[in-house]
């Protein structure tokens, strides 16, 4: 080989280098962005959940990520953001993740892009109407829906619990001698005795009936106890603003409000405070069951004594929609990732670890006392396999919602 | 001889030229697309910054003792955020009353205060900077709870009729106020929330009732009158529980009939002296309340996915079975509901002091509003104080010692609330100056011409200058308010008539005679007489501090704690 025929092999060589070189080199680098391009190496999926399904939510996520669940060939990766229905709307609603609207992406600041990777790509809320209250928000702000209530994104239930009574077995004994049933009349008399337990049969050790009810502005539960009284007082399954600023209503209310032990602070774990302080904060109160199924041996454990479970004429369902954010903000790969989550969780053996968890599954095919689950563990104690949803609470419009935690604000906590 | 190319092959060169020519572009082209996507590519937040994963955690003091390995285990652990930065807890002890400003600057991440009462008082003040909608707080867990209790010692209790009697708040509040040899404390509202929960159940006392205490109830005339009334029966405030609890293993009996603690400092009390005398732990009739410590993440606007994490695995181990049995030996409830607490070998397994199944109800934790309103009031129904300032202006204190000194005796009248009485004396070879006791609305320009013509100078006669103080405390005897002697000082008695025995004799005679003196000190410098003022403080229930640059501006808050 002459040296005109080395120097013409060596020059296509080190073409061929360079070329090839700098295609792996940006074909790799890529790949190691998190959520953007064509190729990127893993898909990060962000769910803000709902503090009720968090647990459950968070160990199927764990195994999912275990399982190495792939989309088109890239590995997706959970990330679970445990938040409180109506805080995450209140961040909603004050655009505290940072929608970046109709902005193009490469006209982005550094602090925008910063914020972009922190944007959550779903969101389960304790309820859908919390989905309907965001989308109003956004369509004020964008012009259009960010949360689909229809289609293969469509917010879907991914699981179902419902407010019920839960009163300490001693105190529902004498409760249910002195006043033959429970509701929330029996709730206020109880509450408004002036000579506190001892007046209804009860031992004086135990002070004033005490009830527990989240704090409206911190858990989504104390607001849907409020719509539930506001039912239970009209008789009926639909309130509306009229309804809950007339005041013979507002002072039977407070009159209520006013037995709950703590009305200004409180973590939004009720139902674990609940367990934790026993009956020396609460005689009982209407939470969510599945947050009192998951509390129930500890509360025997502690306290020495369980819970009896009642059923209200008006029922409050939760149904944990996943939601999948439509925006602009994240890729169509993320929002596929967010899908493939959701449909791993209604499949039916992760289905089957939320029965486990005290919620009700969405799949039909599994049941919630097939084994020994919490429904069949604490039937004896009132636990109903299965509740009639006829009778179910409309949950009412962002008005009332508002309308009803102003009252609170000013009449309750700002006492 | 030239050789001559020919033209074919220069045309070959050319063209192999412009084809590496054009593979250099087109990896340059490459590599600034690659550049391009990259600048566009958004990291999660915190991936450059090892910081980002790191969570400062304040929490209150009591539970040092406690939190601290427990974090120290967890930073062990070495655990990693997704991009590779290591998860790690830094705490510090911070009282909760002084948390807020920390958290509004954005100082941590967690707080852990002694209770959730405060969550409420700092969202509050978050909004009072942010705006009404806005909020600080957010998730929050438990992970070791204690109820409020009125520790009393065995004979004590008996003589209330315990067990078979329960003993209500207002049973204590009437013998305090009954029986002027009954000596019981709580501490400062100001400080924790048990000296806070102990007000607040004197303010439902006051308002004859449990629950549904109004602003209007708690300010009008005859709640505070009644307020004012126990509170005037106070023997003893404090900073704090541990204060208390290391009172009562100090002095035993001696300390007081009754004060106000968890029932978690109880059990640690009886664990230290097994031997007796023990002390009870009494639930009050009406309701007592819980110091249930919350751990809470902050939602700063900074806040890092990586703090967050940090955030779920360190509350994730708090609650570990391993970690939550530690907590039950420590003597708080642990938040781990499937871990018996009165089983055998646990505090609660077959002792009378302590009860598993108590507290049987609550007072009603009123709202935030409500609870700052109580704390303000307070302030005017307390037990008021006679204070004299006892200052060193000896030789050694020139300089920087003598300009602090100065600040601190500045930044004392600066924040004493009205009411105080003060008075004054200055020492160094011999007593220079006394001021009498007054109020010091009266008497505050004096103290101020006397504390700025202070020079250093002579010998260090402490001990008379103490002992002046202490005979006009105990010439005015005054017994309805708190007498307390605050002494300066860096040197040591070298120059005194007196002696520490002689001067200990005078304290107990006076406070045989009704006149019970607290003596504390700031000492300022590692020359200070630490042993001759540890002597007369902890006598007299009160402390040493040292007297830094750091610590001068928080000093008045903290000995006024006491009074």
């Amino acid at each position: 080989m002459n040296r005109t025929r080395l120097i013409f092999f060596a020059i296509i060589i080190v073409a061929l280098v360079v070329v090839g070189g700098s295609f792996l080199w940006q074909r790799g680098d890529t790949s190691a962005t998190l959520s953007d391009g064509d190729h990127p190496k893993q898909l990060e999926v962000r769910v803000l959940t709902s503090l009720a399904v968090e647990p459950w939510v968070e160990d199927a996520a764990q195994k999912f990520n275990k399982e190495n669940h792939k989309l088109n060939g890239v590995p997706v990766h959970v990330q679970i953001i445990a938040m409180d229905g109506l805080t995450a709307l209140g961040k909603w609603d004050r655009d505290e993740f940072g929608t970046i609207g109709d902005k193009p992406r490469d006209q982005l600041t550094a602090e925008e892009k910063a914020r972009l990777a922190q944007f959550p790509t779903a969101w389960i809320p304790d309820s859908r109407y919390l989905v309907e209250l965001a989308n109003a928000t956004y369509k004020t702000r964008l012009g259009r829906d960010v949360f689909l209530t229809d289609g293969e994104y469509r917010a879907r239930p991914i699981a179902l619990s419902l407010f019920v009574w839960g009163i300490y077995e001693s105190r529902a004994k004498v409760l249910l001698t002195h006043y033959s049933k429970l509701n929330w009349q029996v709730i206020h008399d109880a509450a408004t005795a002036k000579g506190g337990w001892p007046e209804l049969g009860g031992d004086p050790a135990w002070g004033y009936f005490k009830l527990v009810v989240p704090n409206p502005l911190r858990n989504v539960g104390g607001l849907a106890a409020m719509v539930a009284a506001a039912g239970e007082y009209y008789q009926r399954p639909s309130i509306s603003v009229a309804d809950v600023t007339k005041p013979d209503f507002q002072k039977w209310l407070a009159e209520i409000m006013y037995s709950v032990t703590n009305l200004g602070g409180g973590s939004s774990y009720t139902a674990e405070d609940f367990a934790l302080f026993g009956y020396s904060v609460g005689d009982g109160g209407q939470l969510l069951e599945s947050d009192l199924l998951q509390n129930m041996e500890g509360i025997k454990n502690r306290w020495g004594e369980p819970l009896r479970f009642m059923y209200p004429p008006y029922v409050t369902w939760f149904d944990f929609p996943f939601t999948i954010w439509m925006g602009s903000e994240t890729t169509a790969q993320e929002k596929n990732a967010a899908l493939l989550f959701e449909h791993y969780l209604i499949s039916e053996p992760v289905q089957k670890l939320a029965v486990q968890r005290g919620l009700r599954p969405v799949n039909p095919s599994v049941s919630v006392t097939d084994g020994d689950t919490l429904f069949s563990r604490w039937q004896a104690q009132g636990v109903l396999p299965i509740v009639k949803r006829a009778d179910a609470m409309r949950f009412p419009d962002r008005d009332i919602l508002q309308a009803l935690l102003r009252w609170f604000q000013l009449n309750v906590e700002g006492r | 001889m030239v050789r001559r190319r020919s033209p074919w092959r220069v045309l070959l060169g050319m063209l192999l030229l412009v084809i590496l020519f054009t593979c250099i572009l087109m990896g340059g082209a490459l590599f600034s697309v690659y550049k391009s996507q990259r600048g566009h590519s958004p990291r999660p937040q915190g991936t450059a910054d090892p910081q980002s994963s790191v969570l400062h955690l304040a929490y209150s003091p009591e539970k040092k003792e406690l939190l601290q390995p427990l974090i120290d285990a967890f930073n062990s652990k070495k655990l990693q955020s997704d991009d590779g930065h290591c998860l790690q807890v830094i705490g510090e002890t911070v009282a909760p009353s002084k948390m807020t400003e920390g958290i509004i600057s954005g100082e941590w991440q967690a707080v852990s205060p002694d209770s959730s009462l405060w969550l409420g008082i700092f969202d509050r003040e978050w909004q009072k900077a942010h705006g009404p909608a806005a909020w600080v707080v957010g998730e929050s867990y438990r992970y070791a709870v204690t109820p409020v209790v009125l520790a009393m010692w065995e004979n004590v209790a008996d003589a209330f009729g315990w067990p078979k009697r329960m003993i209500s708040w207002k049973d204590v509040q009437q013998r305090a106020t009954q029986n002027a040899k009954f000596r019981w404390g709580h501490p400062s509202s100001t400080y924790d929330a048990s000296g806070m929960l102990a007000t607040l159940a004197e303010f439902y006392a006051g308002a004859g009732d449990t629950r549904s205490l109004t602003k209007q109830q708690a300010t009008d005339k005859q709640t505070l009158e009644y307020v004012a009334q126990i509170e005037h029966s106070i023997t003893y405030y404090g900073e704090g529980e541990s204060v208390l609890l290391q009172q009562a293993l100090a002095r035993g009996p001696d300390f007081l009939d009754a004060f106000v603690t968890s029932e978690q400092m109880v059990i640690n009390y009886n664990q230290q002296r097994p031997g007796g005398p023990h002390l009870v732990a009494v639930y009050p009739a009406e309701g007592t309340l819980w110091l249930d410590h919350p751990l809470a993440l902050l939602e700063q606007p900074d806040l890092t996915a990586n703090q967050r994490r940090t955030f779920q695995e360190f509350k994730r181990f708090l609650m570990s079975t391993e970690t939550q049995e530690k907590v039950l030996t420590a003597g708080y409830r642990p938040a781990d509901l499937t871990i018996p607490i009165n089983k055998a070998g646990t505090p609660w397994h077959d002792t009378p002091w302590v009860d598993a199944l108590q507290p049987q109800t609550t007072l009603q934790i009123p709202a935030p509003g409500v609870i700052e309103v109580v704390r303000n009031a307070w302030f005017y129904t307390k037990r008021q104080a006679n204070i004299f300032l006892v200052v060193d202006s000896s030789g050694s204190m020139k300089g920087k010692k003598m300009e602090r000194t100065k600040d601190a005796l500045y930044s004392f009248l600066g924040q004493m609330p009205p009411g105080q009485q003060v008075g004054f004396v200055q020492f160094a070879t011999e007593v220079v100056t006394v001021e009498p006791l007054a109020p010091l609305d009266e008497n505050e320009p004096i103290l101020k011409t006397d504390i700025e013509d202070m020079k250093a100078d002579g010998k260090t006669a402490l001990l008379d200058g103490v002992e002046v103080a202490l005979d006009r405390l105990r010439r005015r005897h005054d017994q309805e308010r708190i007498n307390a002697i605050v002494v300066m000082t860096d040197g040591r008695e070298n120059n005194s008539s007196t002696s520490p025995r002689e001067l200990l004799r005078e304290v107990q005679q006076g406070a045989a005679e009704g006149t019970k003196v607290i003596i504390f000190a700031v000492a300022f410098g590692d020359d200070a007489d630490y042993d001759t003022l540890r002597a007369l403080t902890e006598a007299t229930g009160g402390q040493v501090r040292e007297g830094n640059i750091e610590t001068i501006q928080e000093l008045y808050q903290l000995l006024s704690t006491y009074f």
